[in-house]
């Protein structure tokens, strides 16, 4: 008889509390041989220590691979990745890239028609036809 | 198919010349002819044939003086105005002209092959990178061209000089008699020997190994106005323990020379009996007696007595410099480029510019070397391709991958002779 | 209240288990993975490197010569249940797993590393995370707890179990676990990278993870979906109001058929399948997956506490579980609110509600709408909109019992663990301003 319990989990807002940077990894892949690569392995050398020095949170993992273009594949927290081809770009176009993929939330790029979206309920309530004096006619 | 270089405009004697004689003496030849390419036109086309020209006329060509020429006799067509023989058309075309020459049947005459025909660079293939036994080389070089240019400025002495810049590392005495040949800075920072007899000991090590018996008559009275190889018999022994077969013929060869010589003998054997007592000592408690490139331990002991004063000392002279540089990349393969031998100006700047880490070829390498990642933590570098496997054992799932493979009797990886048109047999029912 | 522990010494503890104490479950495990030559492994961040073993890497079936191995481990590695602690200092998904949480620099990534091996991965309680996660289950449950009891003092008890399951409960923890972006290995291993979370499907791990009693009558009650009472739920009952389990048998003990049979009797011993039967995994699969998540994330907390002291703790959990989103509107399901709303009038010697139409429209056609407010006196208690009289009355009642129990004093009131802090971090300032809550008189009827 008494007041019986719902299940319910709580839902996360990221940045109330605490703010977790959705990219969480950065594969980036290169040749040693093939020109395309050029840009790629001197952004290595020369950029990618400060970038990933301003990036503790984001896993950085370098590795060659063969007879390929240099690409650069971000991770996401909620499962999908993002890979970007940089063949034949510099270094500072290859940080370009970086920085879209670190700023990247992961989620499929959509419209965005409404800018903000909330789960916070509405501070003036909805309207409603019966409260009030109404509108003489 | 072979690519066959061409041979475009006036080439030099001296690179067309096929005789193998002509080989060691390239060096002196290309300089001379070099100069004197005008007079040498009228033969050069003819010179571009390997094989033998068929014409009946011979005129042999005697060379400017102060050439050394190739040893193959030239021959060349005869005029056409000259020629007698009333059977002869001149030709009006090109293409009526006989074909002589060429390059037909040369790949497959096995005289064109063979070891003496390899081409032999000046320096030792591979390059030493120790930078005890670069520094030791370095040494030994500035030593030897301070001898050069102290002892060897007559020009009867020339032919002595480019033996020694051709030469190797030799015996291993010569390494260490340079060794204990002591350099210092002069007053005026220039690089001296320690005495005026300092690199007496060095002449007489570089006379006994360097400069043996040649077929060449000049070379012959100078060594053996120089040498005196009178020795006594153990330290001839000694001697011939250390240098080569060839070397060892000719050693004594050039000691029956000099003995049947009978010059003062008597006056420089005491020196001579000295240096060799000294050698002998050295090699009986040391065993410094490996030829060639000396030991990396040997030259960080070598290293600890030379000391780094004989480092700061300035070398100005352009030739000098080259000189040392010819011998440091005879000793160990280094080639300091002109542009920069220019700007070095001590022998310590000279070391620097050959220790040098070898370029690293991966990037991974580079990285690995330079240490660009090593205080950041979320950073990780492969140095090879990340394979699927290698993903597989990273989330641990490798293992059961192993097992369940193993299990069922399956390769782990490969096909293990598992041939993949296995359905096509089945198909068209082959065996 | 929570005791103060001394912080030093506790990160001593955690940092440097003594391998010689046998007495410990694990201990049986350990010597005899001792005995298979496996590399021996020390829980310290003071590095026991593996240097002394052979140059020979750990045999895997590939082409070493062509493919080199990527780590240079020792031998026989995959045998053991966890990653080495040493390793954690190569992780680079650690490091930045570090960062991700902005974690202090005082918690070393071998402690990180420890969070993250669930007691099914490694049975051994000196590698694995059941101690801190036993720990940081409590300091999480007590700051949950105490937000609800002072932010919203009259939730029945019910509703407060629910919303602690909501908050702080294994699937919230679960949802924080992946929004941090944990990885989890496939299978647990020594050989697999620390960064990623490792549990065992096969071999679910024992792990005490909080206070309660184990009722003797439990099996029944799970089997029979016998109904507690809330006062024997605070009794007995774990911080969630869930009957605590009997501590399972563990397969290896054979030797003991008398227990077996009895465990068998309580909990289902349905093996569970090697292969999950769908790619999201059976249910079971899916529950040890949440349990192991929201023990990293206990551990992480405990760890916290252990290396940084309370307040560290206290704000990694506000920051992290407590500033979520919970609409506790939902979490109520009444069975007769006008009745209770009398009994509610009654026992605050209120008037009597009267339910009256305040609006309607349409009442002949097809959608009519009626407001109702619930009055007590001249009071409006709570008003509602349905389509018929007795569905607007039946709200009007609910809206008039959510407004009484989700009475909130407002976000700025204190908790108790506020007076916590230390003397030298202003603390007395905070004793001076303490203020006593509102605490309520009870639940209006209880089973």
């Amino acid at each position: 008889m008494a007041v019986k319990a719902l299940q319910a989990v709580s839902q996360g807002r990221n940045g109330v509390g605490a703010f977790i940077l959705q990219c969480k990894r950065i594969d980036l892949h290169y040749c040693d041989w093939a020109g395309s690569s050029r840009g790629m392995n001197g952004f290595i050398k020369s950029l990618l220590p400060k970038f990933a020095a301003a990036h503790p949170q984001i896993e950085f993992t370098v590795s060659p691979r063969p007879a390929k273009h240099p690409v650069a594949i971000g991770h996401y927290i909620n499962g999908r990745s993002k890979p970007i081809c940089v063949r034949n770009m510099e270094p500072y176009e290859i940080l370009k890239k970086l920085e879209l993929l670190r700023d990247a939330s992961g989620e499929k790029l959509k419209k965005v028609t409404k800018p903000v979206r909330s789960i916070n309920e509405s501070v003036r309530g909805i309207w409603s036809p019966y409260h009030g004096n109404g509108m003489p006619l | 198919m072979r690519h066959l270089p061409r041979l475009r405009g006036a080439v030099s004697a001296s690179l067309c010349c096929s005789s193998p004689t002509s080989i060691r003496t390239t060096a002196v030849a290309a300089v001379a002819t070099a100069s004197s390419s005008t007079t040498t036109q009228s033969f050069q086309r003819r010179a571009l044939s390997t094989s033998v020209v068929s014409s009946g006329a011979v005129e042999i060509q005697t060379p400017p003086q102060g050439l050394k020429p190739p040893s193959k006799e030239w021959k060349v067509a005869v005029r056409p105005d000259q020629i007698t023989d009333p059977a002869y058309v001149p030709a009006q075309d090109g293409l009526e002209l006989e074909e002589v020459g060429g390059l037909d049947g040369w790949w497959e005459n096995p005289a064109n092959y063979g070891a003496g025909k390899e081409w032999v660079g000046f320096g030792p293939t591979e390059k030493v990178t120790d930078p005890a036994v670069l520094e030791v080389a370095v040494y030994r070089a500035l030593v030897e061209a301070l001898i050069a240019r102290r002892e060897m400025t007559r020009s009867d002495l020339t032919v002595a000089r480019d033996i020694l810049l051709s030469s190797g590392w030799g015996p291993a005495t010569l390494t260490i008699t340079a060794a204990k040949t002591k350099l210092i800075a002069g007053q005026h920072g220039n690089l001296l020997f320690n005495g005026t007899q300092e690199h007496e000991a060095m002449m007489a090590a570089l006379e006994k190994h360097t400069f043996p018996a040649k077929e060449n008559g000049d070379q012959d009275t100078i060594l053996a106005a120089e040498s005196e190889e009178n020795l006594e018999p153990e330290v001839k022994e000694e001697v011939e323990t250390v240098a080569a077969a060839e070397q060892e013929a000719e050693v004594t060869e050039e000691v029956e020379t000099t003995v049947a010589q009978d010059q003062e003998v008597e006056v420089k054997e005491e020196a001579e009996e000295a240096v060799a007592a000294e050698q002998e000592a050295e090699v009986k408690g040391e065993d410094y007696l490996t030829d060639g490139v000396i030991s990396a331990e040997k030259a960080q002991a070598m290293l600890k007595e030379l000391g780094h004063e004989w480092k700061r000392a300035t070398i100005r002279d352009t030739i000098f410099k080259f000189f040392v540089a010819k011998r440091i990349q005879k000793l160990t393969g280094h080639v300091i480029p002109d542009g920069k031998l220019v700007a070095l100006a001590t022998a310590g700047s000279l070391i620097k510019e050959i220790i040098k880490p070898p370029k690293a070829k991966k990037l991974a390498e580079e990285i690995e070397n330079k240490e660009i990642f090593q205080s950041l933590p979320n950073v990780r570098v492969f140095p090879r391709r990340v394979t699927p496997i290698d993903k597989e054992k990273m989330v641990g799932r490798w293992k059961v991958i192993r097992e369940e493979l193993e299990g069922r009797g399956l390769p782990v990886i490969g096909t293990a002779n598992i041939d993949n048109a296995i359905e096509k047999k089945w198909v068209t029912g082959a065996e | 209240m929570m005791k103060r522990l001394r912080i030093e010494r506790a990160t001593g503890q955690l940092l440097a288990a003594h391998p010689s104490t046998t007495s410990t479950p694990g201990a049986a495990l350990r010597s005899s993975h001792r005995a298979s030559q496996v590399p021996v492994r020390h829980q310290s961040s003071s590095a026991v490197e593996a240097k002394s073993h052979t140059p020979l890497y750990e045999e895997d079936g590939t082409d070493h010569s062509r493919f080199p191995p990527l780590e240079k481990l020792p031998p026989n590695t995959s045998a053991l249940p966890s990653p080495l602690p040493s390793r954690a200092l190569q992780s680079a998904k650690l490091a930045a797993l570090h960062a991700r949480l902005s974690l202090s620099p005082k918690i070393p990534l071998q402690t990180l590393a420890r969070t993250l091996v669930d007691a099914s991965a490694d049975p051994n309680p000196q590698f694995n995370n059941s101690s801190l996660a036993f720990l940081g289950s409590t300091i999480i449950n007590y700051h949950a707890s105490e937000w609800f009891m002072v932010h919203y003092p009259r939730l029945p008890m019910d509703v407060f179990y629910a919303a602690m399951t909501g908050l702080a409960g294994p699937a919230p923890l679960h949802r924080i676990a992946k929004s941090w972006g944990i990885e989890s290995a496939a299978v647990p291993g020594g050989e697999v990278d620390p960064g990623l979370l490792q549990f065992s499907l096969e071999h679910p791990g024992e792990s005490v993870l909080g206070f309660g009693y184990t009722r003797t009558v439990v099996g029944k009650i799970n089997k029979n979906n016998w109904q507690r009472s809330v006062a024997s739920k605070v009794i007995y009952d774990d911080d969630f109001g869930q009957a605590v389990p009997p501590p399972s048998q563990q397969p290896k003990e054979e030797n003991n058929p008398a227990e077996e049979e009895e465990s068998e009797e309580f909990s289902e011993s349905v093996p569970l399948p090697k292969f999950s039967p769908t790619s999201y995994g059976s249910e079971q699969t899916r529950e040890l997956s949440e349990k192991a998540h929201a023990n990293f994330v206990r551990a992480v907390v405990g760890a916290m506490y252990a290396h940084c002291g309370r307040e560290a703790a206290k704000s990694f959990v506000k920051a992290h579980v407590l500033s979520r989103h919970l609409d506790l509107e939902r979490l109520f399901a009444f069975k007769h609110p006008t009745l209770e709303l009398a009994m509610l009038c009654a026992r605050e010697e209120f008037d009597p509600p009267v339910a009256r139409l305040l609006s309607e429209t349409g009442r002949l056609s097809r959608t009519p709408v009626f407001v109702v407010g619930i009055y007590s006196g001249n009071d409006k208690l709570g008003e509602g909109a349905g389509a018929t009289l007795e569905q607007a009355r039946l709200k009007a009642a609910m809206h008039a019992l959510k407004a009484w129990y989700l009475y909130s004093p407002g976000e700025r009131a204190r908790v108790p663990s506020d007076m916590l802090g230390d003397e030298d971090e202003g603390g007395a300032e905070k004793k001076k301003s303490w203020e006593p809550v509102y605490v309520d008189i009870g639940e209006l009827i209880s089973r």
